[in-house]
């Protein structure tokens, strides 16, 4: 799907397509439970530098039709774990079919993301490939409701990383003219998570998938646990636009994992700055 | 005598045949003309561009000869963001840029769409109907346009500055309509009396200013390991 869209905006260009877009963002995120543990004792939290780079290619095939390929890269610099740093590099295919003219209109979005991983901690690094549906939905000029399905397989050097999930959002975003603009949202999860605890467990032995003893990502030897979990988490973010092309992102969500008996919690903040030129 | 008042910022768009002004101007000469200025503020007092000004004389506005306007798209952008044209004009949409718009309207006084082209290919829009034309491109959300469509041939548009002058205004009193595309509520009307050539500056209450051009979109599930 991707080498065709790469075919076809390339010719794209030559008909008098789209010129490329480029989105550029920086910012600092924290996770109030890095190791996923549900026992206050194995909780580790950190911080993280995060910089992310894109370039968009699109071409309006129709009134309704519109296809678009983007590159991207980035890395993520933890103030702590050094094995979480990583440097990324993907590829994303969408097509988006718009139903009607105008601001209003709404669009439904199929895309197919790849992207490869490198972790510090080599273990981690994984291909991730990431199927999704988007239908976004205005209400009015300023309010509008997105639905978003995405399925993610992430196959990586161990197994203990490897793990499929399927995820479901719902978004509500108010965006008046201004400077100002806002969402919130509830996301719902079912796959493949990683969690950290001190052994003995047996309580994650019996739902764990793979189990690996002496891992010391977290500097102390640690067993970790592949699990199948349900995640909800509801968000919130704000946004604030320095001009019509730079904004400034704050953004929380609280992430509720379970699995059986078994349930823990992160927070995890975002700020950061945006901009798409 | 000049008929059709002009801004004193942007480059005017909108050209009149010469014979028909000279035609319009010696109907009009019969009463004693004057000229009008109108300055536009904010509610803090700043001066507000692109403000439309319009007098409608007490005995209803003469007869207006249409004519033609033009607002071409460039830097994925419609210039100009304004632009006045008498009832019954025509007005062209060339696409100066090297991508495709689509051009639209779904306004009341006119409904019309130009499907994706490049260069001058679409065929000019007849505004026949007076009132205020919103346009968009169904590509490029953030490009916003409008075309005030005038049922009387004495109107400005104001400078930077805040200042729109109507010129040969006729006689005998007549009402002043203020629109500006950001606002609050319906346009503001204010009465000339009979013998009155002039008004106190204007001050609207206009939306916010800024419009996010293409900002990325937020919230997306940051990837990473889980």
């Amino acid at each position: 799907m991707i080498v065709a869209l790469a075919v076809s905006l390339a010719g794209g260009q030559v008909l008098g397509g789209e010129v490329p877009s480029f989105d550029v963002s920086s910012g600092f995120r924290y996770n109030s439970n890095l190791s996923n543990a549900d026992q206050a004792s194995d909780v580790e939290d950190d911080f993280f530098w995060r910089a992310d780079a894109g370039a968009t290619w699109s071409r309006q095939l129709d009134r309704d039709w519109r296809i678009s390929g983007r590159l991207f890269a980035g890395t993520e610099i933890p103030f702590q774990y050094s094995a979480f740093t990583l440097a990324r590099v993907g590829a994303d295919a969408r097509v988006t079919r718009k139903f009607g003219l105008g601001r209003t209109a709404p669009k439904a979005t199929a895309g197919l993301a790849f992207e490869r991983d490198f972790f510090e901690d080599e273990d981690m690094t994984k291909w991730l490939l990431q199927p999704s549906v988007r239908y976004q939905h205005p209400f009015s000029a300023d309010w509008s409701l997105e639905l978003l399905y995405r399925f993610d397989a992430s196959f990586a050097r161990s197994g203990l990383f490897d793990g499929t999930g399927n995820e479901g959002a719902l978004t509500l975003r108010w965006d008046p003219e201004g400077r100002w603009s806002f969402f919130a949202g509830y996301r719902l999860r079912y796959g493949d998570v990683v969690s950290w605890a001190t052994p003995p467990r047996p309580d994650l032995v019996s739902v764990a998938s793979v189990v690996e003893s002496g891992n010391t990502v977290f500097g102390r030897p640690l067993t970790a646990y592949r699990l199948q979990a349900l995640t909800q988490t509801p968000l919130a973010g704000i946004s604030f636009a320095l001009t019509p092309d730079i904004s400034l992102e704050l953004s929380g969500e609280f992430q509720h994992t379970s699995r059986s008996a078994i349930t823990y919690d992160a927070f995890l903040a975002h700020l950061g700055a945006k901009a798409a030129f | 005598m000049t008929l059709f008042s002009r801004t004193s910022g942007p480059k005017p768009h909108f050209k009149l045949g010469a014979l028909a002004a000279l035609v319009l101007s010696a109907a009009l000469s019969s009463a004693a003309a004057f000229d009008l200025t109108v300055k536009v503020t904010d509610e803090k007092g700043q001066p507000v561009g692109d403000a439309v000004v319009t007098f409608t004389p007490r005995g209803g506005a003469p007869v207006v000869p249409a004519g033609q306007g033009e607002i071409i798209q460039a830097g994925r952008q419609f210039t100009p963001a304004v632009l006045i044209v008498p009832v019954g004009s025509r007005v062209k949409f060339p696409n100066r840029d090297e991508v495709a718009h689509h051009v639209y309207s779904f306004s009341d006084a006119k409904k019309f769409d130009l499907p994706l082209y490049i260069g001058e290919t679409a065929a000019p829009v007849l505004f026949d109907r007076p009132g205020v034309v919103t346009l968009g491109c169904n590509i490029h959300d953030w490009m916003v346009a409008h075309i005030y469509v005038s049922a009387t041939p004495f109107y400005g548009l104001t400078s930077t500055g805040g200042q729109a002058s109507l010129r040969g205004l006729p006689a005998g009193g007549g009402v002043v309509e203020v629109w500006h595309s950001r606002l609050r509520g319906r346009p503001l009307s204010l009465e000339l009396p009979p013998g009155s050539a002039s008004l106190p500056p204007v001050a609207l209450r206009l939306r916010p200013e800024f419009r996010r051009r293409q900002a990325p979109a937020a919230g997306d599930a940051p990837s990473g390991y889980r």
